[in-house]
């Protein structure tokens, strides 16, 4: 069982990480199909969990994964789940930074960049609109979605307390309210 | 990102292994929420390894390829430094403290999440997670100056990814090639 799971973690984290265009943001929809849909690993409020712990760690976002390997299979999942999201990439930049010290930025880049951006926009933002299905169940979830949004893009204050202080809210409002 | 000082033309430093693992190291102790903002003030600012022009275009690269920006820089700078050591030195730096405080965390939650004011918080934390993410896209498509033809890709992403919940390699296999092609023969045309 224990093998299962890290076999399938090792193949379905590295193929995630190989299309993860625009980087760890642009993965929690295929994350949820996987996680949640296909495989059943876990519920929609322990996926929106790890993802929110996942952006809470230091670190690049990626090690949401490796939160995945540590909840699945403990510290064996967590080596299997980081190796996996960390290896086929590097593998790739590794062979991209040779070409590019060998030939320069070929004229193809320019172009590969053109085509990429906006589906890496578009990934970013599905990944925030299916994390917000998962995640908010009231209003003070829509609330606190909206809220760190707006606070994000209108001023640059650190977004770690937007998610401390909604953490607290949302703590705060369950003692007061018990059962709502 | 307007630095105080003029970063062109000023003399570049050529870090060594011991340099690399504590950079990164530093940019991984950091980067809470993510590392782009740190590595930038990391490899630029304090230890002048790169220019902000350099590091405008190895960035570049590594933001076309897939997979986490930062460490796919880690691989590209450690590279062209000091090879395979530097390479994996550097993404061992950013990656040694992330994974042992991801480790702490998931240890301290698989304790306290069977209490359920805990769950709770973390799902306050979560809903605000999904706004940061939102933010990370608007700030993206702010920055990229879409011309309609890139938002209407953007779009059609959004709505068979996010909408639809196509599985993203479909999705990529799809939009990848039609859209990387589309913008090569208009530039060419």
């Amino acid at each position: 069982m224990k093998t299962d799971v890290l076999l399938r973690m090792a193949i379905d984290f590295s193929i995630l990480s190989l299309v993860a265009i625009g980087g760890a943001n642009a993965i929690a929809p295929e994350m949820h199909r996987q996680l949640v849909d296909v495989l059943g690993w876990m519920n929609d409020s322990e996926f929106a969990n790890l993802f929110a712990l996942g952006q809470v760690a230091p670190g690049p976002n990626i090690m949401v994964l490796s939160l995945v390997g540590w909840k699945m299979a403990g510290v064996a999942g967590l080596i299997v789940a980081t190796l996996a999201a960390l290896v086929p990439t590097c593998a790739l930049a590794w062979i991209t930074g040779r070409f590019v010290a060998r030939y320069g930025r070929a004229a193809w880049f320019d172009s590969v960049k053109a085509g990429l951006t906006p589906i890496a926009i578009g990934l970013v933002l599905s990944s925030s609109l299916v994390m917000a299905r998962a995640a908010d169940h009231d209003a003070l979830g829509y609330i606190a979605t909206a809220a760190t949004a707006a606070l994000v893009i209108l001023t640059g204050v650190n977004p770690i307390y937007a998610l401390g202080g909604f953490a607290l809210a949302a703590g705060l409002a369950a003692t007061i309210w018990p059962g709502v | 990102m307007d630095a105080g000082e003029p970063t062109a033309g000023r003399a570049q430093i050529t870090p060594g292994l011991l340099d690399m693992f504590l950079g990164w190291a530093w940019v991984g102790m950091m980067g809470f929420g993510g590392v782009t903002a740190w590595a930038r003030r990391m490899v630029v600012e304090d230890r002048r390894w790169l220019d902000d022009r350099e590091y405008a275009a190895l960035l570049g690269i590594c933001q076309v390829l897939p997979g986490p920006n930062t460490p796919n820089l880690c691989v590209v700078l450690g590279q062209r430094y000091a090879g395979f050591a530097g390479a994996f030195v550097s993404v061992l730096g950013l990656m040694i403290v992330p994974l042992l405080a991801v480790l702490a965390i998931g240890i301290a939650y698989d304790y306290l999440s069977g209490a359920q004011l805990v769950r709770i918080a973390v799902g306050g934390a979560a809903s605000a997670a999904a706004g940061l993410v939102f933010a990370a896209g608007v700030k993206m498509a702010r920055g990229a100056r879409l011309d309609p033809v890139q938002a209407g890709v953007c779009v059609a992403v959004f709505v068979s990814v996010g909408v639809f919940r196509l599985p993203l390699l479909w999705a990529v296999a799809v939009f990848g090639p039609l859209s990387i092609a589309f913008f090569h023969f208009r530039r060419r045309s």
